[in-house]
């Protein structure tokens, strides 16, 4: 009889501390998940531009690999932001760089040709990517 | 002095179009918090753009939801799942007056504190708002930051009794803009 006790207490355990392993999981870093499109950042922009909802309905959480040339990049204390040239010239794809990327990022210029994957959050005056991983760089 | 005449027309020209410049910024930051006893929860938005009319004191903002970034991954998850429902709404703007326009003089170095009065548009429910914020004016670089708060409950997004304790019934948000001249 205190056998079971002890199962069940340890079974307690496990699952609480699975749980509490899943609340506090971080993301993966972007770098390690397989790109479910890819395309160059011309084509994903005029694509959006196109059809706004259609491409949402497509994209939106989906890691998105994009490739293009680096059209401006603003550094800061917090945060690195990357955009690519869309071919329009108010406009572009702009990728949030993931922490695990901010050392790489810092080589990249612009002007460069450049691979990046990352999560796509849709479309304000730019496609918008997050938690980007910088895939290839040829400066 | 036809040419004083035309030059001082000119002139005045500039001057004209200088004060109907719009600034904007692609590249704002707006975050949030919640604190409570239980558990303190932030998010940041590295991507908010921003439009502001020199001439109406017209001001507007916009970001993408999804584009808020949590340091756990299950909490991003919920926020956008479960809270914001953001497949349906994906973006949230606000459009707004700044009320003192005359107090704010973006060609002068300095300080200023406004009142900004305007639209929020979050989860689909529109609300009239009116929050202050600050300019400050330096070397040419205008900077906007506000500070203010808002209720879940105000836009439709309910909290489960589960997770009641831990997030705050009113979320601070704060922004953070330097906007650039918009050239045409």
């Amino acid at each position: 009889m205190k056998k079971y006790w002890i199962y069940i207490i340890l079974l307690l355990l496990g699952l609480s501390s699975v749980g509490y392993y899943f609340y506090n999981k971080k993301f993966a870093n972007t770098n390690s998940l397989k790109a479910d499109y890819q395309f160059s950042s011309l084509e994903l922009y005029s694509e959006y531009n196109d059809n706004e909802e259609l491409c949402n309905q497509k994209y939106l959480n989906k890691v998105l690999q994009v490739n293009g040339r680096v059209k401006t990049i603003q550094r800061d204390d917090t945060s690195v932001v990357i955009q690519l040239d869309s071919g329009d010239e108010l406009s572009g794809v702009s990728c949030i760089v993931q922490n695990e990327s901010l050392g790489i990022s810092q080589s990249v210029k612009e002007g460069d040709s450049i691979a990046i994957k990352g999560i796509c959050t849709g479309k304000l005056m730019d496609v918008v990517l997050i938690r980007c991983s910088i895939s290839q760089l040829n400066n | 002095m036809k040419k004083l005449f035309l030059s001082f027309v000119l002139c005045t020209g500039c001057l004209l179009t200088f004060a109907q410049e719009k600034y904007f910024t692609q590249n704002g930051k707006v975050s949030f918090f919640s604190a409570t006893s239980v558990e303190n929860i932030e998010a940041h938005n590295a991507k908010a753009s921003s439009v502001l009319d020199a001439n109406t004191g017209k001001i507007e903002f916009a970001l993408l939801i999804k584009a808020f970034q949590f340091e756990k991954a299950l909490m991003q998850e919920h926020f956008n799942e479960n809270y914001m429902e953001s497949d349906k709404f994906p973006k949230s703007t606000f459009k707004g007056t700044i009320q003192n326009m005359k107090d704010l003089k973006l060609d002068q170095d300095g300080t200023y504190k406004v009142m900004i009065k305007g639209i929020m548009n979050m989860h689909g429910v529109e609300k009239e708002i009116e929050v202050p914020a600050t300019f400050i004016v330096k070397a040419g670089v205008i900077t906007g930051k506000s500070e203010f708060k808002i209720s879940p409950s105000d836009y439709n997004i309910e909290i489960p009794g589960v997770v009641r304790e831990k997030i705050a019934k009113e979320i601070s948000v704060k922004a953070d803009m330097i906007y650039q001249p918009l050239k045409k």
